[in-house]
């Protein structure tokens, strides 16, 4: 990790994003270095093509919907902080920060942060409900090739109806955070960032 | 409730007693048990008892079988001949076999008991009884449980089944915990306590024994093989969290075979004397147990790909293909026994790298098979053993009792297990994303019940080195017995009171298991967007790999392209609401309730459902002639159901069944020639079906030619069917609409055709092809073709049966010759005619013009049927 990329972020950044996001000193520092070298403009920003460069997610089926995650709405440009408040959501919940400071909003990692996230891969036309396309979609892209259009049809109808409980066809994100209420999300949605 | 089972269980018990006393009865009933009880597997001598003995209990003459006492007086030619001699080794081990599961079903029979105490503790005490009683009756005790019969006859299955079983992607995602467990864990405590005890022992803690600084390691190896049986049944018990649950009992897996590797090396040892050991010893020693324990799950991993391998071509020998899996995995055993591995982890790592690959390899039938026969075997060899453990604790023989040496091993045991698992988890937790908790290490500690591999080293120990193996065997007997009945009753009261962490017990969801994909990518990406190797990067990567080759290599490549996570839950889901909709109908009486709503939202589980559910009555009403297999495949892909699976669920569901069906058929409609029985084999394909329905269109399509130019035979073969078919309503009248309905919906179309081939009269004939035609509707692109000419348009609407009746009188009015002709219409299949007038009417004016006369000297008879209704 380069001293150059270090010496770049400022200690009061390191402070506030430490603050906002929950993330250490030096998995601040790492993630930043890695921030520089995506950043192939090296204009302290990423565009969408900077993270396409990326090998890994030119493969991952999921790969465009978690790019486009990283963006704000309407922007194509993302800079460190927006960078380090995407990861954030993926941090583990620790204990001792459960009860931690509860006037202090909630954190980025939390389990409905979490499940926001995760609900914002489906919903393209951000209205907050997924509708049947807007699944189809994503499970066209994560199935293979050998299910049948009209059985993905039907895997779409029957998870909608599994989380559907007002009959509108869609799933919002309370229905969402209902039907996934028994999945370990916290666990199921952090990695362990080195230090 | 209570009174009932109480007498089962007195009834249990009873017999038990009677089995033993039929075993034990020498002295007082010789002629009957005669041979007795001798020689279980153990070797013992089995007194050869002269003949004739029981020559009066037969009341003929008998002479003896073994040969060897030859047929000494040989007056008449013998009728029948007592053989005991012949059969007593496998009639002794049979009996006992039986013994111990009567055993466990006198306990199960109330399960206040076995929900206090857990059921290898309760199976012990059993084992107590029996062996006070043999010992009563024998003063000796004849029955132990051997190393050999433990090792080869016993323990490989136990072993084969959780590894067969295991989860594995909970196990490979928490290997390495488990592994630092099993290894490291193991080393650990066999030397801990080995060493410590030693040191008591200088310090003259157990007074004078003969037994050095090895000797002490070698039986601290032996202590160190932990076996959570009664563990994993309070887990499965309270659902603890599935961590918890796969660290315990992935460790005990794992652990087993470190254990014998673990005690090989410290035999080895122990021969090789103190005196000759040096560096280069102790290296050799430590290679060798790295290279037994790895070779040992290289052979496994061997096998598991040579099963695999020919599971993918086992289709034409089906009926045994499930016997594989138990024969492969246990040569894998016995080869790596061979070649002096480790043998537990061989069968181990050959039950957990196969499970994927026969599961998609075999026919759905056999993995059932295979599921259920593993299960009987194993939990049937773990009964045997735990009663066998306390049969065997009664002989005096072996009983060396030393205060000292006693407690300081279970104290030692605890100890260090605690000590063990605290500070493995502590280093663990500086790398896990979720550590393990306080709570889990406490259960996990608590967890370290010994078993019976305890138990059969400590036996397999050689008196000549270990002059103290008797004290030795003893401990560990106490040892289990302490773990598995003191900490086995308490644990489940433990992990009540710490409130451990349970699993969020719900029901499998789609949308979960959708989501847990999408997280899965999601982690992957974010790890590769920060750009570190984390495991997720190596789960897919793995994924990657075995998908790619391991999957190209060892699966089938039919079951392969049908294989999709996603759709495999789908499918299980589905199955899953087909039974409970089927039973649900059972509840109500009929499926009938589901008319109702069968018009749009006719979603397929209710369909397949049905369609299950309608392999029974089908049997006794009219649509037998179609194979149930047929109907399934048929209606499936019309709801989006993958056919490969849907096809052998199919065959699964409806082979009894269709057995049934086609005797059914044959003895009802002989005369049926139309196809023969044989084209309704198990395996019926598309084009069979397709090629009868073409088949029986074009015969119908004469019929109806030749009817329309008044030609008499073509309706001679239609009539026919017609009278079977109106019996048989007869018999399943009531089912028979509702049952109809579903799928009968879809052949209205060729009703139509059929009504005019006929030329309609009150629809009897449609009727009777109405219900023959449902099978066919599969190829409902067919049919069409084939009476495209004649007709003009489809049917356009499908009125409900209901609406049908009423209709039927206006229907019908237009030709009163036609009403004539057949008078003898079972009422139900009114429905069906309302169809045929709307499309054909002109056509079946002409038809009943033309066939009218014909068909007036015919009313009498059908009436006769008419009236049987």
């Amino acid at each position: 990790m380069g001293s150059r990329a270090s010496s770049l972020l400022r200690e009061e950044d390191i402070e506030e994003i430490k603050k906002e996001t929950g993330f250490s000193h030096s998995q601040i520092t790492r993630l930043y270095s890695r921030f520089h070298s995506l950043d192939k403009g090296e204009n302290g920003a990423l565009s969408r093509e900077d993270f396409q460069r990326i090998p890994e997610l030119a493969i991952n089926p999921l790969g465009d919907r978690i790019i486009n995650a990283f963006f704000p709405e309407g922007e194509d440009q993302v800079n460190f902080r927006g960078f380090m408040r995407t990861l954030a959501h993926f941090r583990p919940v620790e204990d001792n920060e459960k009860n931690k400071d509860p006037d202090a909003g909630e954190p980025l990692n939390s389990r409905s942060n979490k499940l926001l996230f995760a609900f914002r891969l489906y919903d393209l036309d951000r209205d907050d409900k997924i509708s049947r396309d807007e699944l189809l979609q994503v499970l066209r892209m994560m199935v293979g090739v050998n299910i049948s259009d009209e059985q993905l049809g039907s895997i779409a109808d029957r998870t909608i109806q599994e989380a559907d409980t007002n009959g509108d066809m869609c799933i919002s994100f309370s229905e969402f955070i209902k039907v996934l209420e028994k999945v370990d999300v916290e666990q199921k949605m952090s990695i362990r960032f080195l230090h | 409730m209570a009174g009932v089972s109480r007498l089962r269980l007195l009834l249990a018990g009873a017999l038990v007693l009677l089995l033993l006393l039929l075993l034990q009865a020498r002295p007082c009933c010789a002629s009957t048990a005669s041979h007795g009880e001798d020689t279980a597997s153990q070797g013992d001598t089995v007194d050869h008892n002269d003949t004739g003995a029981h020559g009066e209990t037969e009341g003929h003459e008998s002479t003896d079988n073994g040969g060897e006492h030859g047929a000494a007086n040989i007056t008449t030619l013998p009728i029948v001949t007592w053989k005991w001699h012949h059969v007593s080794i496998p009639y002794i081990v049979a009996l006992w076999i039986l013994v111990c599961w009567l055993c466990k079903l006198v306990f199960e029979l109330d399960h206040r008991v076995t929900s206090v105490f857990p059921e290898s503790g309760l199976l012990i005490f059993i084992g107590f009884v029996l062996g006070g009683i043999v010992w009563g009756a024998n003063n000796v005790q004849t029955f132990t449980l051997t190393p050999t019969v433990f090792f080869f006859y016993l323990l490989p299955q136990i072993i084969l089944d959780t590894g067969y079983f295991m989860p594995n992607k909970l196990f490979f995602s928490n290997l390495g915990a488990i592994l630092i467990y099993a290894v490291i864990g193991t080393c650990w405590n066999a030397a801990a306590v080995g060493i410590s005890m030693w040191g008591c022992y200088l310090g003259g803690a157990m007074g004078d024994l003969n037994i050095g600084l090895l000797q002490f390691l070698l039986y601290g190896s032996l202590l160190s093989a932990v076996d959570p049986v009664a563990v994993i049944a309070v887990f499965e018990e309270v659902h603890v969290n599935e961590v918890l649950f796969i660290l315990v009992f992935g460790e005990s897996l794992l652990n087993d075979g470190v254990t014998v590797v673990l005690y090989n090396v410290c035999d080895a040892f122990v021969s090789l004397g103190a005196a000759n050991i040096d560096a280069v010893q102790i290296i050799r020693g430590i290679i060798s147990f790295f290279v037994v324990a790895f070779g040992g799950a290289l052979v496994g991993v061997v096998f598991a790909i040579l099963l695999s391998l020919l599971t993918r071509y086992t289709k034409n020998i089906q009926i045994i293909e499930a016997g594989f899996i138990f024969v492969l995995g246990y040569l894998s055993y016995l080869t790596a026994e061979m070649l002096s591995l480790s043998a537990i982890l061989s069968i181990t790592f050959c039950g957990v790298c196969c499970q994927k690959y026969i599961n998609a390899n075999m026919d759905e039938r056999s993995v059932i098979t295979v599921r259920y026969v593993m299960k009987v075997f194993a939990n049937g060899s773990e009964t045997m053993i735990f009663v066998f453990l306390g049969i065997t604790a009664i002989d005096k023989a072996i009983w060396v009792w030393n205060t000292g040496f006693i407690l300081l091993t279970i104290f030692f045991i605890l100890v260090y297990r605690v000590m063990g698992v605290f500070f493995l988890t502590w280093i663990l937790n500086k790398y896990r994303l979720v550590p393990i908790s306080l709570i889990d290490q406490v259960v996990m500690s608590y967890g370290g019940l010994r078993g019976a591999v305890a138990y059969g080293l400590a036996v397999m120990l050689n008196e000549k080195k270990i002059p103290e193996k008797n004290l030795m065997i003893s401990t560990t007997l106490i040892v289990i017995y302490f773990t598995v009945i003191l900490q086995g009753i308490t644990m489940k009261p433990l992990v009540q009171w710490l409130k451990v962490k349970r699993a969020e017990h719900s029901d499998l969801k789609l949308v979960e298991k959708v989501n847990n994909r999408a997280f899965e990518h999601l982690l992957c990406a974010v790890e590769d967007i920060c750009g570190q190797i984390g495991d997720n990067w190596w789960t897919r990567g793995w994924n990657r790999f075995e998908e790619k080759y391991i999957s190209w290599l060892l699966m089938k490549p039919k079951s392969r392209k049908t294989r999709d996570y996603l759709f495999g839950i789908f499918h299980k889901l589905n199955l899953e609401d087909a039974m409970n909709y089927v039973s649900e109908g059972e509840r109500r009486g009929s499926l009938a309730f589901l008319r109702g709503n069968d018009d749009a939202q006719v979603d397929f589980k209710k369909k397949f459902g049905k369609d299950i559910e309608d392999v029974m009555p089908d049997i006794m009403v009219d649509t037998e002639h179609v194979p149930m297999s047929s109907i399934l495949q048929d209606t499936i892909p019309s709801v989006s159901l993958d056919l490969h699976e849907q096809d052998s669920q199919g065959k699964m569901e409806g082979d009894a069944h269709n057995l049934l069906q086609q005797h059914l058929y044959r003895s009802r409609k002989q005369h049926h020639h139309k196809y023969s029985r044989s084209n309704f084999s198990i395996n019926q394909n598309e084009d069979e079906v397709q090629e009868i329905f073409q088949r029986t269109m074009r015969s119908r399509l004469e019929s109806f030619k030749s009817a329309k130019m008044g030609v008499a035979p073509g309706k001679i073969i239609t009539k026919h069917p017609q009278k079977e078919r109106q019996q048989k309503m007869a018999n399943g009248n009531p089912t028979n609409r509702s049952k109809s309905h579903p799928y009968g919906d879809e052949d209205f179309e060729f009703s139509v055709s059929e009504g005019d081939s006929a030329s309609g009269g009150e629809g009897a004939t449609a009727g009777g092809y109405s219900f023959r035609l449902p099978p066919y509707t599969v190829g409902a692109g067919i049919e069409n073709p084939a009476f495209m000419p004649e007709m003009d348009t489809p049917h356009p609407m499908r009125p409900p049966p209901w609406r049908s009746e009423p209709e039927m009188d206006v229907t019908v009015a237009p030709s009163q010759r036609a009403q004539r002709r057949l008078p003898w219409t079972p009422s139900q299949i009114h429905r069906l005619v309302p169809l045929r007038v709307s499309t054909r009417s002109e056509d079946s004016f002409v038809m009943a013009d033309v066939l009218s006369p014909e068909e007036e000297p015919k009313d009498p008879p059908p009436g006769q049927d008419g009236s049987r209704m």
